[in-house]
């Protein structure tokens, strides 16, 4: 599954030049933040998967996830430092900043 | 005697306002009361202020609060410690003119009004404010 995944997604990245700032490297999917938002809007995973992001913005970020199945919830995070969430299981998630309220990604974890 | 009476009632009355010259400009500012109100009127002025508003569109009010409190706290001789980032770094991508810095500071010197704070407190807290703007503002 993960490879299927990484292939996918470094095809999309190969076809859409403004997805160049997710990126799948050894099975975790990576998503930028930059201009006090997320590069992508949505992703799609699979279960077991980690998104690691990114802080390559200005600002610091404080991301989050909130749902009755999965909670996440990060410390502030500089410029140049990274935060792993690692979605276990299936769902539609929503991943915010504290900081920053127009900050969303959405995640199909399937 | 009279004189002696009257020299008591001096002495008697003397360390009240000694006690308050030497009170922090955080207690004279409200302390943790007084300055989460101010913080809170002035948050509230910049987001409906059409010169800056744009500028604070994108910024969860409830955590600016929280840092500006134990920003003004700490600078004010309060018990906090500030954990925000500096002012330089923090601001460095925002591209900020002095008339905005100018125009935030206003704010705050009106919520101030609002709150009763007299002048020359406050002008002790827009001293210790005004040096931020070479770190806040970029032109």
């Amino acid at each position: 599954m993960q490879i299927r995944k990484i292939s996918r997604v470094l095809a999309m990245t190969a076809v859409l030049p403004a997805a160049a700032a997710v990126a799948a490297v050894g099975g975790i999917v990576t998503v930028s933040q930059q201009n006090r938002a997320f590069a992508v809007s949505n992703e799609r995973i699979a279960h077991g998967q980690t998104i690691r992001f990114d802080n390559d913005d200005q600002f610091r970020h404080q991301i989050y996830v909130e749902s009755p199945s999965f909670n996440f919830e990060s410390d502030e995070a500089d410029p140049g430092t990274t935060v792993d969430i690692l979605f276990a299981k299936a769902g539609v998630f929503q991943v915010r900043c504290h900081i920053h309220p127009k900050m969303l990604l959405t995640v199909d974890v399937n | 005697m009279k004189r002696a009476l009257a020299i008591v009632m001096v002495l008697a009355l003397w360390p009240l306002p000694r006690a308050h010259a030497d009170e922090t400009l955080y207690l004279r500012l409200g302390g943790k009361t007084g300055v989460a109100h101010i913080v809170a009127e002035s948050v509230s002025l910049w987001m409906a202020d059409p010169r800056v508003a744009s500028d604070f569109g994108n910024i969860n009010p409830d955590h600016l609060k929280m840092r500006l409190e134990e920003q003004i706290c700490q600078i004010t001789g309060g018990p906090c410690v500030y954990r925000g980032r500096p002012m330089k770094a923090a601001h460095a991508a925002l591209n900020l003119t002095q008339a905005k810095f100018n125009a935030v500071a206003e704010d705050v010197q009106t919520a101030m009004d609002h709150a009763g704070i007299p002048y020359r407190t406050q002008n002790q807290l827009m001293a210790l404010l005004a040096p931020m703007q070479r770190d806040i503002a970029v032109r």
